[in-house]
């Protein structure tokens, strides 16, 4: 079988491009498999050296060479090259976010290009979406950027469509019930050599509660501050580290540690670039936290980290989080203060319980996400659309 | 065509009727009038009557460009549509050209054998 991949890749800061590193090697074991980006040169070149790399504009001539192509979509503007290629030759669509409402403002309101957008809303709502789109540029009323999810040309392209959650695959099959959809979980090796950080500014005894990733104002930061202040009034050795990009720009975090009198126990480390080194914050923390609120129906790859690491993690009852098995994970909803906070003391407060857990979240990570099962599951499907196209009727 | 074109076209597409004025000190308002005056006698109407056809032709020009802008983007459903089947036929293709080549390398085999 031959693949032809498209997927943002390493060094892309994507947490797509860490998934194709995840899944490529499986991949490679069960079918050819050929990367196409927009620019091969920069690639990294671990990947370069390991995968052909094609440039995209050669695709139309060498797409007679596949079984099918993979097209890895997610809503931010590093799937627009690859974006293009599927409106002009569709495949199989991995879908890693349910909604792409970002992704199109950023292609087109972002470049300059408001007609481009109304033509997406007007794809997906018809006249109310162009008569929306109007208002939307004549009153600058903010762009309805979680009410819709501007999914619908992707979804209507795609030949075959896998998913990583029910909750997506549902909404897509509402949307197109003639399209063969398989949820096939999100590959993630598990991470048991991963190297527990010391780190310097919290005390050797500390509880460590994490947010990693992105933060941006739907992973509710502030939210999970303010009942971490409530905790650590319970649990003094209890400290908060931050680890990743901070894109919230409404929320002063020094303002907010001052006002809750956290300064000295919350620790925000900033982006960490490499993704080992990334792998063993997480390995230091004692609990994760990752709430999202409003969810884009996406998967997270943080999440899965921290599993993968054997760490238990409270997330929001919501989406895919709420596929996540109660075993491994404690669930909150939303807008739930004091069942968060009673969470994260239950947590602090019972070792015991945050190994069963971590034991737990192992015990699924490796029944559910290893990747050389995800990949066998990626083949199957494509092998079910190959032989569907086989059988294709005449038109 | 795109709205922001769209936008500026519809401002521009109603005929506003020009304002007299003049620069010269002192006497300058005076001038003005006087201009503006002797329009109202000579020309006014006239004018008037041609702008007010092509403000009109304007916006039914407008009107049109917006509606086929509006029908491109309901299209968009059928190119989409249509491009997907393009897709499903080539993959049908690939998957006949892939029988074809099995095939004829199982009948190249069958005449190597009948050949011996």
């Amino acid at each position: 079988m031959r693949i032809a991949y498209f997927s943002p890749l390493p060094p892309a800061r994507t947490g797509i491009a860490d998934y194709a590193l995840e899944l490529l090697p499986a991949l490679t074991e069960l079918a050819d498999v050929a990367l196409y980006v927009d620019e091969p040169a920069a690639i990294d070149a671990q990947v370069a050296m390991r995968w052909p790399v094609r440039p995209l504009a050669v695709y139309e001539i060498e797409r007679w060479n596949y079984d099918a192509a993979i097209f890895h979509m997610g809503n931010s503007y590093f799937h627009e090259a690859l974006y293009q290629m599927l409106c002009h030759y569709p495949g199989i669509v991995v879908l890693h976010d349910y909604s792409l409402h970002h992704f199109m403002v950023e292609r087109s309101v972002v470049q300059g290009q408001f007609a481009g957008y109304r033509r997406e809303l007007a794809y997906a709502l018809g006249r109310t979406g162009l008569q929306l789109g109007r208002e939307i540029r004549h009153s600058g009323r903010a762009l309805p950027l979680f009410d819709w999810p501007l999914n619908e040309r992707v979804i209507d392209l795609s030949l075959g469509l896998i998913a990583h959650s029910h909750y997506v695959a549902a909404r897509v099959r509402e949307r197109r019930a003639d399209l063969p959809v398989r949820v096939i979980p999100q590959p993630m090796a598990i991470r048991a050599d991963k190297i527990k950080r010391r780190i310097p500014v919290c005390p050797e005894d500390a509880l460590i509660f994490m947010s990693a990733g992105q933060v941006t104002p739907s992973r509710q930061i502030d939210v999970i501050l303010r009942a971490f202040a409530e905790v650590q009034q319970s649990f003094p050795q209890a400290h908060y580290l931050i680890v990743g990009e901070w894109r919230h720009p409404d929320l002063n975090l020094e303002r907010l540690l001052s006002e809750l009198q956290l300064q000295e126990t919350v620790h925000y480390v900033g982006f960490v670039d490499d993704l080992d080194e990334f792998d063993n914050w997480i390995a230091s923390a004692d609990v994760l936290i990752n709430l999202r609120h409003p969810t884009a129906g996406e998967t997270s790859a943080v999440v899965l980290r921290a599993l993968a690491a054997g760490l238990p993690v409270i997330v929001s009852d919501v989406g895919w989080y709420s596929e996540l098995p109660d075993t491994c994970c404690v669930k909150v909803r939303q807008g739930d203060m004091s069942a968060l906070t009673t969470a994260m003391r239950s947590l602090a407060a019972d070792a015991a319980k945050r190994q069963q857990l971590g034991e737990q979240a192992l015990v699924y990570m490796q029944q559910t996400h290893r990747p050389e099962h995800v990949a066998a599951q990626y083949v199957d499907f494509i092998n079910e659309s190959v032989t569907r196209w086989k059988s294709l009727p005449a038109k | 065509m795109t709205s922001q074109n769209m936008d500026e076209l519809r401002r521009r597409s109603v005929w506003q009727e020009y304002q007299f004025k003049s620069q010269t000190p002192v006497v300058g308002p005076l001038i003005a009038w006087f201009r503006s005056a002797w329009h109202g006698v000579a020309g006014k109407w006239a004018i008037r009557f041609i702008a007010q056809q092509q403000s009109t032709f304007n916006l039914e020009l407008i009107t049109e460009l917006s509606d086929a802008n509006e029908s491109m983007a309901m299209n968009d459903q059928d190119l989409v549509r249509l491009t997907r089947s393009v897709a499903e036929l080539t993959q049908q293709v690939i998957q006949l050209q892939r029988a074809v080549a099995d095939l004829q390398a199982h009948q190249a085999g069958l005449r190597v054998e009948t050949s011996d």
